[in-house]
């Protein structure tokens, strides 16, 4: 990290507003693209990306080391990402209650080839999220461990599974 | 070497594997051409994730609502804070104000309450030890009248602000 990245962390930290908001310009995209894998919707995406640098802001006092900011700031905006899919899960089954032939938009079209996108949006929530963090986010397995309160081991299985996974999906897309 | 370290692989192309894990599986994947091709495979995964979001930018407004969110939730966290106590303060000034007229008004009554007690005691000390009983009786009904009119008249007027 450089020396004016953790100046400026820790002058938000006491409570600088400008400071902060420099920090915004400089994390809000790959906060933003992050959400964005996650939730697979840009609207979603930016709403949920905001309101973990709101959040983010006042909690920034429990923020034990400057050092750890960007790492802690992912760990706030994937909480907030799952907050929202379990969310528009409990929606979906309310809706598919109210309408049951509701087609669901989840199918893959065989006749379409997928693309890397809609594969990554049908994987499992853990899978994304540890595909983001480390291909789309460049986050070392024990940066990744240490986010999500995980063991290193279950950081690279579920990368593994989670790529295993991918695989499938981009292949379900090859047979039409 | 007949089993494939598929798990393995993963890692490898991540670059988090210890340096034996790396001998082992460069001296496999020498000799197995499936495993040469599934190393193949997850690099162009890796390159492909790399570059899927890359063009994808927040709005231009993105930091403006940040601050203006932030701006929002501190006055509110700062009204909170800030007219908790004074509602507080502004009650227990009012009960204190209506508190001091209705003294005022029923200084009266209190006097009363005072002599009361006055009397019986002066009449418990000068009388005793014949007619003690009896003033002690009567100085008791005084002061429990007293008490009692005091109360009604606290609970009957209407409390006037000046
Ligand atoms: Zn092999």
């Amino acid at each position: 990290m450089d020396e004016e990245l953790h100046l400026t962390i820790q002058h938000a930290k006491l409570g600088d507003k400008e400071a902060y908001e420099q920090l915004v310009t400089q994390f809000k995209a790959p906060v933003y693209r992050f959400a964005l894998g996650m939730l697979n919707d840009r609207m979603d995406a930016e709403d949920v990306a905001q309101e973990a640098f709101v959040k983010a802001y006042f909690a920034l006092s429990n923020l034990e080391s400057e050092y750890a900011f960007s790492s802690w700031l992912f760990r706030i905006v994937s909480n907030l990402c799952k907050n929202r899919l379990s969310k528009r899960a409990r929606e979906r089954e309310f809706q598919e209650e109210a309408d049951e032939t509701i087609i669901d938009r989840d199918t893959p079209d065989p006749f379409v080839k997928v693309s890397m996108e809609q594969s990554l949006a049908r994987l499992s929530v853990d899978h994304r999220e540890v595909i983001l963090l480390h291909d789309v986010q460049g986050y070392r397995y024990e940066e990744i461990a240490s986010m999500l309160h995980i063991p290193m081991g279950t950081v690279k299985s579920r990368l593994f599974a989670a790529r295993m996974a991918l695989r499938d999906e981009l292949r379900k897309g090859d047979h039409g | 070497m007949t089993s494939h370290p598929e798990d393995l692989l993963s890692a490898y192309v991540d670059d988090e594997i210890s340096e034996e894990e790396r001998q082992v599986i460069e001296a496999h994947l020498v000799s197995c051409e499936s495993c040469q091709s599934f190393v193949d495979e997850l690099y162009s995964f890796k390159l492909q994730m790399q570059t899927i979001l890359t063009l994808e930018q927040p709005s231009v407004q993105f930091e403006t609502r940040v601050m203006q969110a932030i701006r929002q939730q501190s006055t509110d966290f700062r009204t909170t804070w800030l007219t908790l106590p004074l509602i507080a303060m502004m009650l227990l000034s009012a009960v204190g104000i209506t508190m001091a007229l209705m003294y005022g008004k029923f200084i009266h009554g209190f006097i009363r309450l005072f002599v009361a007690i006055v009397y019986a005691i002066t009449h418990m000390v000068s009388e005793i030890p014949f007619v003690s009983i009896s003033v002690i009786v009567v100085s008791l009904f005084v002061l429990v009248a007293s008490i009692y009119s005091l109360r009604r008249v606290l609970q009957l007027t209407p409390v006037e602000r000046g």
